[in-house]
């Protein structure tokens, strides 16, 4: 394939990944855990479809030749072939509340587009992708009431919509055999909506209103990697791998507005409470931002064979930190989040390891994986007055298949994850949640001069 | 043996799968609810006092097309405690449609024939209403013309005649004298020809002092009846010639206002004005539904039962901003925007237009109406006039009492959400 067709789709990708996050819903349908509505929503861990299936950590220890992980810029620098990641995913969360009343919400987007490729084969690799770096996708129905001083029933629906984004690229560059390091930029950007509609049963008089508080929000943040790659550690022929990243704190900058109406006709309010409605311009967004935490992980990856893989790693944000300056429409919890700590841990058995002419069955990959994790909202984010020690933590198993393709180096990964997430205690919600993900991984050898036999 | 299915197929699948799957068995509820709700998130109610003007403008009264709504007025008040009134009516003919040839009749007798429009009888109702005719002595502008206009010269000072009529009284003849008919056979012999209408100017229809009421007359009935005598055995030869303009003047040189009412009232040009009194706790409020309500109230001790004072049942809404004043527009084209009463007829409270749009942008500041305006309806035409665009009312002195006393004043029951 020649260096003009792979520019023209890599344009392609970013074009895809830009027209995308143009708008909140482009990607989304259907709604998901109540607790996105808090801070910048749910945050995600994407990294490669092996990775999600085996813990869905970062993985950032996690070397392989059928997949680029965007968890370590580090490990791009294995690549030997150009790879091309599109995958999509559906959930499904069933919301319990202590008095046992349930919800039942799903939604389905487009996870990422991933694309790399190696400037020298199994030295230096470039990688850009562009996948989720959050969400916002809850939905309440509230139970109809009566209107004050009328007999019409009205109902409120509360959503939450959109979410960030981030388009990552860099390099990875391998020193000898043991060691590589990689630094990746990500531009972070997007719009967080929450909405409050307000419905009718005598629509003839009364009019539904839809208040929507928007936040668009954009920045940049920077990502060093290393990886030392060890063998021979344990037995012979085995791989050990210790990957650790350090993301540095980001400033996200935007602006929020509120509006009324149901159409892109809408009206601008001003935000603050007792502040003029409209006459002012400045009055109608506020302009403002946050900052994000660092992020610190350190991921293992041990391969006793060319069959078995083995992989644990652990996450470290210190949201607590986290400081925004949107005073007069603050988004909801961001000055009482806690710090984020994820642990997971995966497995991967490939039956036929190296051997390419067994059977289908085994050139397919079987993956298994767990994670913990506690999430950066806790009872003190949904209310004010909560009393310390409820925290929301998330507790999933993951799993999945990689499916051997005749092209070699493609394979389609098909995951799933069931978990629960929070507590009926202290008013809280618990969710369960199920997973289920489709993966396309093409790899191919680009740019490569065919030699004369 | 296994066989690997195609990567399209198994594509296909999942995409379809990835599809329908959001769109399946969503059921969203409450659940959460203590995790987004706030105290005071859903509608709620509140009643705002309109601050209320009356205004006095003048009617358009004239028209030049005698349509079968057309009507004009004649008479007067006296003790009427929303302010005495004298209404005169100036009528002119068109040719009768009658094609006679008179020769060398001489004319037997000259009639001006009215139909009573018993719904605009206004007053008094036990006495007659005394009218008299005057000659129009030259051209007069009938079309677009209003209540308050002069024609000062146009009137010759002698009497032609008077008759009265009673609130029973249906079809009511004036014979006019033998010697205006003398002084006026040439053109009466022209009836049927054009020449008719260039000559003659039509009549004044004035009260006669010590009526108590305002009679209102069908335009489209009123003719100017010309009897030629037999000669012979010929039959009898007659015409009508039919209105071609009219105009009704109408004065209320002290307009009363009585306790605890607001009076609206046509042919006088009595209206409400009022702007939204809106508090800026409001001002970022989204309105659900918004209702002017002015309660209305027909009982007026100082006048008796024998007291006819037409209602009407429709309020017509005018937006005015400094240099503009004009009929809102209503949810239907080609309806302007109005307010009706209510099925019990206790208030006007029915509105045809957006009227919680209307307060939706006074709350955010976005509306350029500087207040609006109640005149009495319903429209017969809408007029483009210099300033905007002018309904033209049925003529008559048909009145609306608006309560104002505590708790019955004009306000706006406001529906609304509250956006903090």
């Amino acid at each position: 394939m020649s260096r003009t067709t792979a520019l023209g789709i890599l344009g392609v990708l970013l074009g895809l990944s830009l027209g995308a996050s143009q708008s909140a819903q482009a990607q989304t349908r259907g709604a998901g855990s109540i607790y996105s509505r808090f801070g910048l929503g749910e945050l995600h861990t994407f990294s490669s479809s092996q990775a999600q299936a085996m813990g869905g950590g970062g993985a950032r220890a996690l070397r392989s030749l059928n997949y680029t992980t965007f968890a370590n810029p580090a490990l791009w620098s294995d690549q030997e072939l150009t790879r091309l990641n599109i995958g999509g995913r559906y959930r499904r969360v069933n919301a319990q509340d202590a008095s046992g009343q349930t919800s039942r919400l799903s939604s389905g987007r487009l996870q990422s587009v991933q694309f790399s490729f190696p400037l020298y084969a199994g030295k230096l690799g470039v990688g850009v992708g562009f996948r989720p770096y959050s969400r916002t996708e809850y939905r309440v129905l509230a139970q109809p009431q009566t209107v004050p001083g009328d007999s019409a029933l009205y109902q409120i629906d509360y959503r939450g919509e959109g979410g960030l984004r981030q388009i990552s690229g860099g390099l990875g560059y391998r020193f000898g055999d043991v060691l590589s390091l990689g630094v990746r930029g990500d531009v972070i950007f997007g719009i967080l909506e929450s909405q409050r509609r307000t419905t009718f049963s005598n629509r003839a008089r009364f009019a539904p209103t839809v208040l929507s508080t928007r936040t668009r929000l954009a920045g940049f943040t920077g990502t060093a990697g290393g990886l030392l790659s060890l063998s021979d550690v344990f037995r012979s022929e085995d791989a050990l791998s210790i990957g650790a990243t350090f993301t540095l704190p980001a400033r996200l900058s935007g602006e929020r507005a509120r509006t009324i109406g149901a159409t892109l006709d809408r009206d601008t309010l001003a935000l603050g409470s007792g502040a003029p409605a409209t006459g002012d311009e400045e009055n109608r967004a506020e302009e403002g931002g946050l900052t994000i935490p660092l992020s610190a992980a350190l991921g293992l990856s041990y391969k006793p064979s060319d069959r078995w893989t083995l992989i644990a790693d652990g996450l470290y944000e210190p949201w607590s930190n986290a400081d925004s300056d949107f005073e007069s429409a603050p988004l909801p919890g961001i000055d009482a989040l806690r710090d984020r700590l994820r642990f997971s841990v995966g497995a991967e058995l490939l039956p036929a390891g190296n051997n390419r002419n067994a059977t289908f069955f085994s050139r397919t990959a079987y993956r298994l994986g767990a994670y913990y994790e506690q999430t950066y909202v806790d009872a003190q984010t949904v209310f004010d007055d909560a009393p310390e020690g409820t925290g929301i933590n998330a507790l999933a198993a993951t799993g999945g298949v990689s499916l051997p393709t005749p092209l070699y180096g493609t394979r389609i990964d098909v995951g799933v994850e069931v978990g629960t997430r929070g507590t009926t205690d202290a008013d809280l919600i618990r969710d369960v949640f199920y997973g289920l993900s489709l993966n396309v991984n093409l790899g191919e050898r680009w740019f490569q001069r065919r030699k004369l036999r | 043996m296994f066989r690997m299915p195609s990567s399209r197929v198994l594509g296909a699948l999942f995409c379809a799968l990835f599809l329908l799957a959001p769109t399946a068995c969503d059921d969203p509820t409450s659940v959460g609810g203590e995790l987004v709700e706030r105290e005071g998130a859903g509608p709620q109610r509140v009643e705002l006092p309109l601050d209320v003007d009356t205004v006095q403008y003048a009617p358009i009264t004239g028209s030049a097309r005698i349509g079968e709504s057309a009507r004009f007025l004649a008479g007067q008040t006296s003790g009427d405690p929303l302010g005495d009134v004298t209404a005169t009516g100036y009528v002119d003919f068109a040719p009768s449609l009658s094609e006679i040839d008179p020769a060398d009749r001489a004319i037997d007798s000259v009639q001006f024939r009215v139909r009573l429009a018993r719904d605009t009888f206004y007053g008094d109702t036990t006495q007659t209403t005394p009218l008299a005719l005057y000659d129009l002595k030259e051209e007069w502008e009938a079309a677009g013309a209003r209540a308050d206009t002069s024609l000062p010269n146009t009137v010759e000072p002698q009497r032609i005649t008077t008759f009265s009529v009673a609130p029973g009284d249906s079809l009511v003849t004036a014979s006019l004298p033998s010697d205006w008919i003398r002084r006026n056979d040439e053109q009466l012999r022209q009836i049927a020809d054009s020449t008719f209408a260039e000559a003659f100017h039509g009549f004044q229809v004035r009260p006669v002092d010590g009526g108590e009421s305002v009679a209102g007359f069908l335009s489209r009935a009123t003719t100017l009846r010309v009897v030629f005598e037999t000669g012979g055995d010929e039959e009898a030869l007659e015409a009508s010639a039919p209105l071609t303009r009219q105009l009704t003047t109408i004065r209320q040189p002290d307009p009363q206002q009585p306790k605890d009412r607001y009076v609206i009232q046509k042919g006088t040009g009595r209206a409400l004005a009022f702007r939204f009194d809106l508090p800026d706790s409001l001002r970022s409020a989204a309105v659900n539904s918004a209702t002017l309500v002015l309660e209305t109230d027909s009982v007026l001790a100082e006048t008796g039962s024998d007291y006819a004072r037409p209602r009407f049942s429709q309020l017509d809404v005018y937006d005015v901003t400094d240099d503009s004043l004009a009929l809102l527009s209503g949810n239907r084209p080609q309806a302007p925007a109005a307010l009706a009463l209510s099925n019990d007829r206790t208030r006007f409270d029915v509105a045809n237009f957006s009227l919680s749009r209307f307060v939706q942008d006074a709350l955010l500041g976005t509306s350029d109406i500087e207040r609006f305006q109640l005149r009495p309806g319903p429209l017969t035409r809408v007029l483009r006039v210099p300033r905007g665009s002018e309904g033209v009312n049925i003529t008559s002195l048909g009145s609306a009492l608006i309560r104002r006393a505590d708790g019955h004043r004009p306000r706006l029951v406001l529906f609304y959400t509250s956006t903090e």
